[in-house]
């Protein structure tokens, strides 16, 4: 009796052959194919669900694909507007509040009022510091007094008497 | 042992807090003291004065001579000063200016000047003292008070001596902090010798010029009108011509109720609000008269000022 190894081989040679298998040979394998191990994988594969076609993921790639374009250019006088508004506006505020006040008064030293709030003030105080002796327009004013009229005495003018 | 340290650290701690406490009145006191008896204190010395003109500070040397009351101030040889002679006694000041063969008579400053200290001892409230030691002014040893706003903005600086009530070195400040004037002796005498005839001015062939004379004599030299604030209680100080972008401005500065008022006089019309805004603290009332503008600035209430304004004037012509 041939045994399943046998059978195996003679089986591996037909399918090689392309030849018809011998009736022992069909019968064991029909046997076999019948058998509790083969009807599971059947059985499994009968169970495996099924695949529908779907084209929600090509959907999805698109929206993704056109988000990811360059846009369009827009025309110049679109762009442009906006600055130009914000730029016409800045300048009549601007042109109002001059024409409004004048010229920004400028700093103390540089306005006449500026400087007669700080002779005013300088004046108080020099008065307060120098007390008997004198202030900074007497020293400022001061010529020296005429040649003629220096007497340089010394103490050898004394030592002559 | 430690209990002893800690002991001597508590009293020491106690110590300084006391002292700390005592500072401001003992400024005061030592102000109180400059105030009461400057007057009596008779001593010669040199003293460096200093103040900021313009951007620049500008200094000068004085030989000050003090006795009964009396000052005379003369100026080191070589000075630009020197020749001139000023002699102060309770009611005159006489300043003798060589150039011009001149005697000007002018209001005494002393009085103002101790007046004006003595504002800080009566408004104390309004102040804050501070005291250290100074160190050495003039070889002496000296007290450093600090006078400071209430919300601690330094504004003078005062070295008294720790033996007699005489400010031997001041500084003082403006309301942003920068030095606007000083002075400091640089030597002291307390026992001076007083040469004979020392407070008076005696030159033959001097005229004697008045500080409304010479005040009406500058304005008539640049065009302007020779009208002064004719008040009785407002002092003139002094008259001066000062430039301002090439233009003249008449500065008269007047004492009034122990208090400065300006008086200005300009060729241009004045900004009202704009001196309102750059003066705080300072009242400003400007009229225009003649073609001339003419403002009047000190810190005095508006009503007041006014009121002085309108006794600006000329004098009357004698007939």
């Amino acid at each position: 009796m041939k045994n399943q190894r046998d059978f195996d081989k003679q089986s591996l040679a037909a399918a090689w052959d392309d030849s018809p298998l011998a009736p022992d040979a069909e019968r064991m394998l029909d046997a076999r194919l019948r058998g509790d191990d083969q009807r599971l994988v059947s059985h499994a594969v009968a169970n495996l669900e099924q695949d529908e076609l779907s084209m929600a993921w090509r959907s999805t790639l698109n929206e993704r694909l056109l988000e990811l374009q360059p846009a369009k250019r827009k025309a110049w006088w679109t762009l442009a507007w906006r600055p130009v508004l914000a730029t016409g506006l800045a300048a009549s505020v601007l042109t109002i509040a001059f024409l409004r006040t004048g010229p920004a008064p400028s700093s103390h030293a540089e306005s006449l009022e500026g400087e007669l709030i700080r002779i005013h003030l300088d004046s108080a105080a020099a008065l307060d510091l120098a007390g008997t002796g004198l202030v900074p327009h007497e020293v400022a004013s001061a010529r020296p007094a005429p040649v003629e009229e220096e007497l340089d005495w010394s103490s050898v003018d004394l030592d002559l008497l | 042992m430690s209990r002893t340290l800690a002991t001597i650290a508590a009293f020491a701690g106690l110590g300084l807090l006391a002292l700390a406490q005592d500072g401001p009145s003992r400024a005061f006191d030592l102000l109180k003291r400059v105030v009461d008896g400057s007057n009596q204190v008779d001593y010669s010395g040199k003293r460096v004065i200093e103040f900021k003109v313009g951007p620049d500070m500008k200094a000068h040397t004085e030989l000050v001579l003090r006795s009964q009351g009396r000052t005379r101030i003369d100026f080191p040889q070589g000075s630009s000063l020197s020749g001139q002679v000023i002699v102060e006694v309770p009611d005159r000041r006489e300043h003798y200016f060589p150039d011009s063969n001149e005697i000007r008579i002018l209001p005494p400053r002393r009085q103002d000047a101790v007046d004006r200290l003595k504002f800080f001892v009566d408004q104390k409230s309004r102040f804050r003292f501070d005291v250290a030691n100074g160190g050495r002014v003039a070889g002496r040893n000296t007290q450093m008070i600090t006078v400071s706003d209430t919300k601690g903005n330094k504004i003078q600086e005062l070295w008294i001596d720790d033996q007699k009530p005489l400010v031997l070195k001041r500084t003082m400040f403006d309301p942003v902090g920068t030095l606007v004037g000083q002075f400091e002796f640089v030597t002291i005498d307390f026992s001076p010798r007083i040469p004979r005839d020392a407070f008076r001015i005696r030159r033959r062939g001097a005229t004697y010029v008045t500080v409304e004379q010479h005040a009406e004599r500058l304005a008539k030299e640049k065009g302007f009108a020779p009208a002064l604030l004719r008040d009785g209680q407002a002092k003139l100080e002094f008259a001066e011509m000062r430039q301002f972008m090439g233009k003249d401005v008449f500065v008269q500065v007047y004492e009034y109720e122990g208090k400065r008022l300006t008086l200005f006089q300009v060729e241009k019309d004045l900004d009202t609000s704009r001196l309102g805004r750059m003066g705080r603290n300072v009242t400003v009332h400007t009229w225009t008269s003649s073609g001339r503008s003419f403002a009047l600035l000190g810190e005095l209430a508006k009503g007041k000022l006014e009121d002085l304004a309108r006794k600006v004037s000329e004098r009357r012509s004698e007939s």
